[in-house]
């Protein structure tokens, strides 16, 4: 039979632990609350820009070279957003077995030739990445602590200018895309050169005869970059939302979890306590038919 | 004179969302007025300023640019910007230390060819708009 008071001190440990869990899941859902208004929020910005963006790249665009493909495909860069802390669940872990699933079977000869380089956003994915000895050139620690447009759309910046230079010749950003509360989507997209999608006949940009000032093509040169930062933004903040999310989801089974073992170590106690009565008891008893008996 | 819709769009979400008489815009080509019944029209945007006249209420708002964009089409006027925000609402003690930092970085991309000297421009640009902007309205 276990010790009484060893019991005892194990209760209050795992009743500390739970209210930690507890806390950090209320502040998760305080703080996915705010990431999902932040996803909203840019909703009909990234929206109006990629009707523009469509619209414009639906006529001639030979020269523009965000929009073209390099013939081969030899160096490439990949953005990979992971989160700065953890007890998120398997929020990382899932998305970097995913992408270096990808990697393996995708990108073998970049892989190989060492010509895959990775930004990673997030310490987590810092950490992991450079352990497994990938080509890291760029890591942002710290990242989601300052969450804001301008130093996301500056990593964008840098890439695309490396695109149009010719360092590297395609780009793809893996993320954790937000599908609700409690699931993820691990996605890895290309984004340069830039992926356009059909344009939607009830698009309000459809079908209009514009005036460009200066050319369209020009407009098109100055609007892609944004379009670009934007999604690079879409891409942090769903993985943003998606890490409290999986926080959440995470510390509510931790706090559960430890509810159980709180049952389990009470009924233990309660065995231990009742086992100590009836010795003393008998003891007692004993003792006393002892004194009876002389 | 009619009014039309208006919006400003930001990655931070919607700055301004309402009726205008008229709107003053920094376009690449020049400052420009967009009336009511305006052609359909696409036209980038400089750093620069916006002016909002709105018939009924406040009257004039003004709001301080950095690149981006604006959409006419059917009375419909969309402004996209990378940044927007209200002159009044302008910090100028952040803008003041980002053109000190923008003049650092150029003086500093002299001697390192590291530095983006165009990027730091953009930069320099952008701090000096918000600067003037929220000078001339106090």
């Amino acid at each position: 039979m276990a010790n009484l008071r060893e019991i005892r001190d194990r209760i209050s440990s795992v009743k500390n632990t739970q209210q930690i869990t507890k806390a950090m899941k209320m502040v998760a859902a305080a703080r996915l609350r705010k990431a999902q208004e932040r996803v909203i929020a840019t909703r009909p910005y990234a929206n109006t820009l990629r009707s523009v963006v469509t619209k414009l790249a639906a006529g001639d665009n030979q020269g523009n070279k965000l929009l073209t493909a390099p013939e081969k495909v030899n160096k490439i860069l990949l953005v990979v957003v992971g989160s700065d802390r953890g007890l998120c669940g398997g929020f990382n872990t899932n998305l970097f077995r995913y992408i270096e699933d990808r990697i393996k079977t995708e990108f073998t000869e970049q892989m190989t030739n060492g010509t895959l380089d990775l930004i990673c956003i997030g310490r987590k994915a810092a950490n992991h990445f450079k352990k497994r000895g990938y080509n890291v050139v760029e890591s942002h620690i710290g990242f989601f602590d300052k969450l804001n447009f301008e130093s996301t759309a500056a990593i964008m910046r840098q890439a695309t200018q490396s695109f149009t230079e010719g360092t590297y010749d395609a780009v793809y950003i893996g993320v954790n895309e937000f599908k609700s509360v409690i699931t993820q989507n691990r996605v890895m997209e290309q984004v340069l050169p830039v992926q356009l999608e059909e344009q939607s006949t009830d698009d309000s940009a459809y079908g209009v005869d514009y005036l460009y000032e200066p050319s369209d093509k020009a407009i098109l040169e100055r609007i892609l970059p944004l379009h670009l930062n934007t999604q690079m933004w879409k891409a942090v903040l769903e993985s943003n939302a998606s890490e409290q999310g999986a926080r959440m989801a995470a510390m509510d089974n931790a706090t559960e979890n430890a509810s159980e073992i709180m049952r389990q170590l009470k009924l233990k106690y309660n065995q231990a306590r009742q086992a100590a009565i009836t010795t003393e008891i008998s003891e007692i008893v004993s003792g006393a038919e002892a004194l009876n008996n002389q | 004179m009619k009014n039309f819709e208006t919006k400003i769009l930001t990655p931070d979400g919607p700055v301004f969302n309402g009726l205008a008489a008229s709107v003053n815009v920094p376009g690449t080509e020049g400052n420009f007025q967009i009336l009511s019944d305006h052609a359909s029209l696409m036209s980038a945007l400089e750093p620069g300023e916006i002016r909002v006249n709105q018939t009924e209420g406040t009257g004039e708002v003004r709001f301080s640019v950095s690149v981006g964009f604006v959409e006419v089409n059917d009375n419909n006027v969309t402004i996209l910007a990378e940044a927007a925000e209200r002159v009044e609402n302008i910090d100028v003690e952040r803008a003041q230390k980002a053109l000190d930092r923008a003049k650092e970085r150029i003086q500093a991309a002299v001697n390192n060819s590291e530095i983006d000297v165009l990027r730091a421009e953009a930069a320099l640009q952008r701090a000096q708009n918000r600067i003037q902007l929220a000078r001339r309205s106090n």
